[in-house]
């Protein structure tokens, strides 16, 4: 009869050991799950230390990119979810919105030259930017548009126009949250940072720029 | 902020995701320059010996700050910045990884 009862009084201290083990250690002790600084993915206001990746972030990466026959295709970085988003060829420059939700892209025409064009991300609802916002001086047959950037915010695009009207820079911001198109900067080659800096490279040398 | 010393460049110039450095491209060599416009590296990944022309294709960092996707004429790679090693992942062109 005594074995039963020391045997649970041992039981009884291993598990109050437990407890108080894991109590003194608490939240931030070495057997608890390690806290992540939460990715800015660029959208904070000023530069911070690099984020990590969570993985669902993980999972979700993905890499767009133009095939030979000019058509958008998603893939992740270790060569597996390889999905086809466009059939109608002529597709270019794309650019994933700050969210992951949506896809800014090209898109030339024989009729109207080339156009701005945004879809989701699985390829659906695609909505022609040129001829959707006031001030955006397209559509234009001889007009070339390239490296389509966006906001930190996801309300404005930017993309490179040339040639443009004589007054105006060759990087034009499309406010998709309301308002009218404005030139913004000049370079051919550009990115703007979540807090708005530009960087530019211009006749061969690289200048960030407010 | 006045132009880097980076001369000869001419290509897209990605901000990294936490706003810190700059990406690019040139004949032969993929720089990463501080915010300043400085460089603080330079690799020398597979595929970059291409006509002076390539230099406008395009390279954007992972979500992480610690990849770049580039563009070749055999097509992408994925580039390790802290390594500089590099590893092909499909063909195609102007890559844009997700923020």
């Amino acid at each position: 009869m005594r074995k039963p009862r020391v045997r649970f009084v041992v039981i009884v201290l291993v598990g109050l050991s437990l407890v108080l083990a894991s109590w003194a250690c608490g939240s931030r002790g070495p057997g608890s799950a390690p806290e992540h600084t939460a990715p800015t993915h660029g959208r904070s206001a000023t530069p911070t230390v690099a984020p990590m990746l969570t993985p669902e972030q993980r999972q979700t990466s993905q890499i767009a990119y133009v095939s030979s026959d000019g058509n958008l295709w998603v893939i992740r970085d270790d060569g597996s979810g390889v999905r086809r988003l466009t059939s109608d060829g002529g597709n270019t420059s794309p650019r994933w919105s700050p969210d992951g939700r949506w896809i800014a892209f090209l898109h030339r025409e024989p009729a109207s030259g080339e156009i701005l064009v945004l879809m989701n991300s699985d390829g659906s609802n695609r909505t022609r930017v040129s001829e959707s916002f006031p001030g955006f001086p397209f559509p234009d047959q001889s007009a070339e548009l390239s490296n389509v950037r966006w906001s930190a915010d996801g309300c404005t695009l930017y993309v490179h126009i040339a040639p443009g009207p004589v007054s105006m820079h060759p990087i034009h911001a499309v406010p998709l949250c309301g308002g009218t198109a404005a030139d913004a900067s000049f370079a051919h080659f550009f990115d703007v940072r979540s807090d708005g800096v530009f960087a530019r490279a211009v006749a061969g040398a690289v200048s960030p720029i407010g | 902020m006045n132009p880097s010393a980076v001369h000869g460049a001419y290509g897209p110039v990605p901000w990294s995701p936490d706003g810190t450095r700059l990406a690019l491209k040139t004949a032969s060599e993929i720089q990463i320059l501080d915010a300043g416009g400085r460089i603080i590296s330079a690799l020398s990944p597979p595929g970059l010996d291409g006509p002076s022309d390539s230099l406008d294709q395009a390279l954007d960092w992972s979500p992480d700050g610690q990849s770049l996707v580039y563009e070749t004429a055999n097509g992408l790679k994925i580039l390790t910045v802290a390594t500089g090693k590099a590893k092909s992942l499909v063909e195609g062109s102007q890559p844009d990884w997700t923020r």
